[in-house]
């Protein structure tokens, strides 16, 4: 029993295929995946920012003197909801 | 073993080459995500301990009143020192890492007493995590050798107080703890994690004399010592965060789970 040759080859170009076909689906994954963590990167830092807006919003108040003075902290603002949408479509 | 029989090995047994390609990717990218996480974490404490820094010296500033009886103000110098536990890539599951931060703010709030006549007291606050120390610097510096006389006039010489990079000393123990139990009817997994971290942070000082004609004189050394010194522990706050106190002083922070899975 054995191989000829031609029938090896034959082998070898069916299951390069099969491996192309599962480095496709994985590359794929791995895309997804890694613009899924660029998308909490980019929530991320835009909170920084909508978070400084908030705080600087209220630099009258916390400046102004009164007798009854009010610590204006910690800071009333809520960060946005990080969602499946807007992780995964950018939304 | 025959020769055709390798070859047919080596080219066939393909199989799982992209899974395994997949698993060495996919631990690159969870390690990826897992440094932009602690970069997260990172900005966003730094972010809010130099935002608290400004308020609470803003609160401090407009409500101190001193001895005097001529309204409140004061000029502050607030520092803020917040100890954080963040992720730690290299350690144990619930162990984290220590990190410190730091903000600093200065506020001269003396409208009601300029208003009066009177000067607004210079202050020296420092907030380490929960608790604070509030020093008055006069208290340090006695009237023949402050900057200026009671008529407001510049001293030749004069002694300033100056204080020096803060020393942050840590005992921290980390153990986990897995306990596997099996009897006919199922396994019952025990898992525990025990954190003990207890930090010495202190606040040293001296005291120097200046020139007012030389700017970059530095006289000798008058006094120097520790300002403000505090020992805290940490514990585990009902928000769900590590936070650190004077009276958590050797707490040992016990968290873990127990799950059955039945036969």
């Amino acid at each position: 029993m054995g191989y000829s040759v031609l029938g090896l080859i034959k082998l070898r170009r069916g299951k390069r295929a099969q491996t192309t076909v599962e480095i496709a689906f994985v590359f794929v994954g791995i895309v997804v995946l890694f613009a899924a963590i660029m998308q909490i990167w980019f929530w991320s830092n835009k909170q920084i920012v909508l978070r400084q807006e908030s705080y600087n919003a209220k630099r009258v108040e916390a400046g102004t003197s009164s007798d009854n003075y009010i610590l204006q902290w910690p800071p009333t603002y809520t960060p946005e909801e990080l969602t499946e949408n807007k992780v995964l479509r950018g939304e | 073993m025959n020769r055709l029989v390798v070859i047919k090995m080596i080219y066939l047994n393909k199989k799982g080459q992209a899974v395994a390609e997949m698993a060495i990717f996919g631990t690159l990218i969870l390690l990826v995500f897992g440094v932009l996480l602690s970069f997260m974490q990172q900005f966003n404490d730094r972010q809010y301990v130099q935002m608290e820094a400004f308020r609470r010296a803003l609160e401090k500033a407009n409500s101190y009143t001193g001895d005097a009886e001529d309204g409140a103000g004061a000029s502050v110098q607030y520092t803020l020192v917040q100890n954080r536990h963040q992720i730690n890539l290299a350690g144990g599951y619930r162990q984290g890492n220590n990190v410190t931060q730091t903000g600093s703010a200065n506020v001269y709030w003396a409208i009601p007493k300029s208003e009066k006549g009177s000067s607004a007291d210079s202050l020296l606050v420092f907030k380490v995590n929960e608790d604070e120390g509030v020093f008055k610097y006069n208290d340090y510096i006695p009237e023949p050798h402050r900057r200026t006389d009671e008529d407001g006039n510049e001293r030749p010489t004069y002694w300033v107080l100056q204080t020096e990079n803060m020393n942050t000393e840590s005992d921290t123990l980390f153990n986990e703890t897995n306990v596997k139990n099996e009897d006919t009817y199922a396994i019952t997994n025990q898992k525990t994690s025990r954190l003990k971290d207890d930090i010495v942070t202190a606040v040293p000082y001296k005291i120097v004399e200046k020139k007012s004609s030389d700017n970059d004189y530095e006289g000798p050394t008058i006094e120097e010592g520790i300002l403000y010194e505090v020992k805290q522990g940490v514990y585990f706050d009902s928000d769900g965060q590590y936070k650190y106190s004077q009276s958590n002083t050797g707490n040992e922070v016990v968290r873990g789970k127990t799950w059955v899975t039945p036969f």
